[in-house]
């Protein structure tokens, strides 16, 4: 023991020296088994606290002959620095070890956690709206609106459709009491516009419209886009008409074929209606496509002179076409029931999340 | 419009070109194909001829007959009453297969029965009369035991096209024809007759006519003689083919000639001209001013209706056959103006019928030479004309080349015109004029011509090309509510709203029993769709209830949508809101809630509201509809103290099976403000002090908030409750306790300084409410 070490002035500097190792072995033993943090501060102040093991052994230091103390001091200051990096080194571990049971300790299945069912979603339609909008924005189009009760002047009679006319049978109206009516299509935006601002107009019109039928295929209300350019007489074409549609459906669908076969509208003349071949089975011919092959998404046409004639504009050419929304969306997103669009059931909108 | 293939080759030849060649080409020049199908009758059905026709003993209505089908006669039990001795009818022999029905030997009423005498439905084919098909050689020789399907009237192909209301000229297959000619370069003939078929006596000894000269219209009569008049199979056939059915034959017969040539025929009995004198058409105008044809008796409107009383009776023999045509123009707006009865005919003459009208008379004459037995035509005809004046259009070439962005050679213009049936006036170096034809009555500017033009040119092989435009600053109002729409809408969308659409028609009813405004009786629809859709929305939620009652049935335990939309007020004025709605769980079923979220709360609406439509205030709401929550619901107002929309909870008590649902409805246009300007902010040290106050118990915060709101020392920033304690021992006041926050722009506050600021706020608080520190 190092006890003795004082006390016995014979035992030669090798035996004492011996006696260290041994004692400091003992302390390394100590310090490795501590459990603990608080262990081992325990045996850190019995080494090295004031009353401790050094501090008692450099006392004991003053007894030896002087040619003894350096030597022994040297091994005693060896054994000190060993021991207290082996306190650090065991601390070090220690504290490891504490700190990554804390972090076990706040376990989480993460696999458990709910990252689902908080987001909403746009509706099919409105989002489809948005895209067409982003088009049309981005090639330099203004965007329009007008009421949604309207004046028989602007839904028909502007646009080319006398009362009599056979083709206002094609668009079933709800009328008010008052002789107003619930616009059948966005067309009677293009007159309040042309009949408030002077060309050249360039301007899309979306927007709620609404017609007497409701089946399977067909709801009351349901949603358009209406196009209309207006420029100098001779300057518009039906070649621009034809550019900007096929750029247009290539935009919203992609690789489509894009045909466009003769038809009438009233408003328009030449007028043509604008095919896409068919998204399901890319022209075979499937249910989807009656067998045809091709869907029909658009209707379009050289604005006709009655229409000018009748905002008295001069010496203007100019295209309009119109799109159904609810078309595109069901198209685009293989939503198999009109109706369903305007049900508000989740069970539809949460696909779309 | 529906035609067959087999009915067109009466008009062109189609040899070589398929069903598919024509549907296509259809739809490349205007003439949408709607649906195709071809008629397939089965296999086994071949023709057969009743040898015997007799009573069944044991069964009033069925016949025992013996069929001859030419390698064999058979028995077989027939149930239709129309089965007659020596008549050619359809039979499914043994084996065959009609629809889902596998033709067998079978028992009935103990007699074996070795075939089945067809109807047409059995056959596929539509119903063309009561009881079994009787053929007869319109649709060909009749050779028993000849397979039905071998007749090319059985195998023809029947095309549904969707005519445009401007060419009334295709409503008709002659007119299908002869746009398919001129896509096709293939010559439309016209079915002559070999020999002029008529009898000797002329139509002037037994018919004369007496016209008003205000009559408008254009008439053309013929008649004949038939003791036997009854239209063949063929021709009964291809009218139920086209979806009609006529119990008159005089009828069918005119329909089926109007049908094929575009000119409207009808067919009189006799009887309806003969007076007490001379027997006379009268034509001249009714007191509604149609042009009308007149025997004793009204006998039609010309071109609208004929009355029951003028059409051919069963014992008649002899026939008048008109041809007419009225101006479309006026006819539709006099129908407009007053309309009255109409008939099949009406469709046609106000889109425009074929005013030439020889050629509805001579095909008439053609098919009774063809189809019809004991016929005795009336040589000469009535007639009654008005010139129809003829459109004549200048073509300016640079105009038409710039509408249609590209130089078309003039003589494929000039071909296409003249096969569409232009006269061609001239041609000159920058322009030609050409002439419409009789029939086209839709066509009158150049635009007219240049779509005849470019239709048939086909418009898929026109240029495309960008136009050119000048650069404008087109971001408008309108695009700024729309950019600021979307905004709200991604916001809901992450506060988990869904956002839906609904119509905006309400029940009225509903309206009303719920005490939501409504439209004025004399500005609401006259038309609505159904009575549940009968008037226009004053609100989103009446809509956002209905779908959120709906999903919970749908077992959705939470329901969160918005829309946005119009609504009217009662002055039906139209205003775009953005409502929602939130029921059921506060949040989705999971593990940290055991499965049992709690219900939505006030508190958890309103801080959805907020991170979705920005700040507000709220106060307490004082006028009731009937869903709303007497202590649940509030005004929503801006910084500058506007309403801009209402928040409520759903009455617990209302019959709508919702459990606790919370609604809110904002005005859009009040939503949007102006991104703000950067205000300077203090450096210096900022304190919060807390006060609990004990105020009376019914006193509302925001009665607290208006009074310090513009009074306070300008070192306090802001404050706002932090807590709310009630208790018994405070009787009839509460705790209240609001957190301010001080600061001073140009230094630290002391202590003192800081007191003596709460010194102020306690004051005014004393002597504006009366209220003290707890």
């Amino acid at each position: 023991m190092i006890f003795a070490l004082g006390v016995c002035s014979s035992v030669s500097y090798f035996e004492i020296k011996k006696e260290i190792e041994v004692t400091v072995k003992e302390w390394s033993e100590k310090i490795k088994n501590c459990a603990s943090l608080e262990e081992l501060e325990a045996v850190r102040v019995e080494l090295f606290g004031k009353k401790g093991f050094f501090a008692k052994e450099f006392e004991k230091l003053k007894a030896l002959p002087k040619e003894e103390k350096p030597k022994v001091a040297k091994e005693l200051n060896l054994a000190k620095e060993q021991l207290f990096k082996e306190i650090q080194l065991k601390k070090d571990e220690l504290l490891a070890k504490e700190i990554d049971k804390k972090l076990q300790e706040e376990y989480i299945d993460v696999s458990l956690l709910n990252s689902k069912g908080y987001k909403g979603a746009l509706h099919p339609v409105m989002y489809t709206l948005d895209k067409i909008i982003e088009y049309f924005s981005a090639l330099n189009y203004s965007i329009q609106t007008g009421p949604l009760v309207e004046d028989d002047f602007y839904n028909f009679e502007a646009l080319n459709l006398p009362k009599h006319h056979p083709a206002r049978d094609m668009q079933d109206t709800f009328y008010f009491k008052d002789g107003k009516l619930l616009r059948t299509h966005t067309s009677p935006v293009q007159i309040r516009t042309m009949l408030s601002t002077k060309p050249p107009i360039r301007m899309i019109s979306p927007g709620a419209v609404f017609r007497r039928d409701y089946d399977l295929t067909h709801t009351p209300m349901f949603h358009q886009v209406e196009g209309l350019v207006v420029d100098k007489a001779k300057k518009v074409s039906f070649a621009n008409l034809k550019f900007i549609l096929e750029d247009f459906l290539h935009y919203i669908f992609g690789d489509v074929k894009v045909r466009f076969r003769p038809s009438f509208f009233p408003f328009t003349e030449p007028s043509a209606e604008v095919d896409i071949s068919c998204l399901f089975c890319e022209g075979k011919g499937c249910r989807v496509c009656s067998q045809t092959g091709w869907l029909e998404v658009l209707g379009c046409g050289m604005v006709d002179p009655n229409v000018f004639e009748a905002v008295e504009y001069e010496d203007v050419s100019g295209y309009a076409f119109g799109l159904g929304v609810e078309r595109f969306a069901m198209l685009l997103h293989h939503i198999g029931d009109l109706r369903s669009l305007f049900e508000g059931d989740l069970r539809l909108l949460e696909q779309f999340r | 419009m529906i035609v067959t293939r087999e009915w067109l080759q009466e008009w062109i030849d189609l040899e070589g070109i398929t069903t598919q060649e024509i549907i296509d080409t259809l739809n490349r020049i205007g003439l949408e194909v709607a649906e195709y199908k071809k008629i397939e009758i089965p296999q086994g059905v071949v023709v057969g001829r009743v040898k015997s026709c007799q009573k069944h003993p044991d069964a009033k209505k069925l016949h025992i007959c013996e069929v001859d089908v030419g390698d064999e006669i058979l028995k077989i039990v027939c149930g239709a009453s129309n089965v007659q001795y020596a008549r050619y009818v359809a039979v499914a022999k043994i084996g065959s297969k009609l629809k889902d029905l596998q033709i067998e030997k079978v028992e009935i009423r103990g007699v074996e029965s070795s075939g089945m005498v067809c109807s047409s439905s059995e056959l596929g084919l539509p119903k063309m009369e009561n009881g079994i098909m009787l053929l007869d050689d319109s649709i060909g020789k009749l050779v028993v035991g000849k397979e039905l399907r071998e007749y090319d009237a059985f195998r023809d192909e029947v095309i549904d096209i969707e005519i445009t209301p401007n060419r009334g000229d295709c409503l008709s297959v002659k007119g299908v024809a002869r746009e398919l000619g001129v896509a096709l370069k293939r010559r439309v003939k016209f079915p002559q007759l070999d020999r002029d078929n008529s009898f000797r006596i002329g139509i002037g000894r037994i018919l004369n006519i007496l016209p008003d000269k205000s009559v408008n219209a254009q008439l053309l009569y013929k008649a004949f003689r038939s003791e036997e008049f009854s239209n063949p199979f063929l021709i009964r056939m291809r009218i139920a083919l086209v979806g009609e059915r006529f119990e008159n034959r005089g009828e069918e017969f005119a329909f089926y000639i109007t049908h094929s040539t575009g000119v409207i025929t009808r067919i009189y009995g006799y009887d309806t001209f003969r007076g007490e004198e001379s027997p006379l058409i009268i034509a001249k105008k009714d007191e509604e001013g149609y042009d009308c044809v007149y025997g004793d008796k009204k006998a039609s409107v010309v071109g609208v209706y004929q009355f029951d009383h003028s059409k051919p009776k069963i014992d008649e023999a002899i026939f008048v056959l008109e041809a007419s045509y009225v101006d479309p123009e006026e006819i539709s707006q006099k129908m407009f103006k007053k309309p009255i009865e109409n008939d099949w005919s009406y469709y046609r003459s106000g889109r425009g019928s074929d005013p030439r009208l020889e050629v509805g008379i001579n095909y008439a004459k053609l098919i009774l030479d063809k189809y019809y037995k004991g016929i005795e035509l009336y040589s000469g005809m009535l007639e009654y004309r008005k010139e129809i004046p003829t459109k004549v259009i200048k073509i300016d070439f640079e105009e038409f080349n710039s509408l249609i962005g590209q130089e078309l050679e003039r003589s494929s213009i000039v071909e296409i015109l003249k096969a569409l049936g232009f006269t061609i006036v001239n041609v000159n170096e920058d322009s030609m004029v050409v002439q419409t034809p009789i029939f086209r009555h839709d066509i009158s500017n150049l635009q007219d011509v240049a779509e005849e033009i470019v239709r048939i040119y086909g418009i898929d092989n026109l240029n495309s090309k960008p136009l050119k435009f000048v650069e404008k600053n087109r971001i408008n109002e309108v695009y700024k509510l729309y950019t600021f729409k979307k905004e709200l809408r991604e916001r809901a969308i992450a506060n988990g709203y869904f956002e839906t659409l609904s119509f905006i028609f309400n029940d009225k009813s509903f309206l009303e029993k719920y005490g939501f405004e409504t439209l004025k009786e004399e500005l609401d629809l006259i038309n609505p769709i159904t009575s549940n859709l009968n008037t226009l929305r004053t609100s989103l939620i009446p809509n956002l209830i209905s779908q959120t009652i709906q999903n919970l049935k749908n077992a959705k335990k939470q329901v969160k949508l918005f829309e946005i939309g119009s609504v009217f007020d009662t002055h039906r004025q139209e205003k775009e809101k953005i409502g929602f709605i939130f029921s059921g769980a506060s949040e989705p079923e999971e593990v940290k809630n055991q499965g049992k979220p709690a219900n939505v709360t006030l508190e958890t609406f309103i801080s959805d509201l907020s991170r979705i439509v920005g700040d507000f205030e709220l106060k307490k709401a004082y006028s009731f509809n009937k869903l709303m929550h007497p202590y649940q619901s509030a005004i929503a107002l801006n910084e500058k103290g506007e309403e801009i929309g209402v928040i409520y909870k759903i009455r617990p008590d209302v019959e709508l099976e919702l459990v606790d649902t919370f609604v809110a409805e904002f005005d859009l246009e009040k939503l949007q403000r102006p991104y703000p300007k950067a205000k300077e902010f203090s450096p210096f040290q900022l304190s919060f002090k807390d006060l609990s106050l004990l105020i009376p118990s019914d006193m509302e915060y925001k009665t607290i908030k208006d009074t310090l709101k513009d009074k306070l020392p300008q070192e306090v920033k802001r404050f706002y409750p932090i807590d709310l304690y009630e208790d018994e021992q405070l009787g009839d006041k509460k705790s209240l306790t609001l957190r301010f926050a001080i600061q001073s722009d140009k230094k630290t506050l002391t202590e003192e300084e800081i007191s003596a600021l709460i010194e102020e706020i306690l004051a005014l608080l004393k002597n504006g409410l009366g209220i003290e520190l707890r």
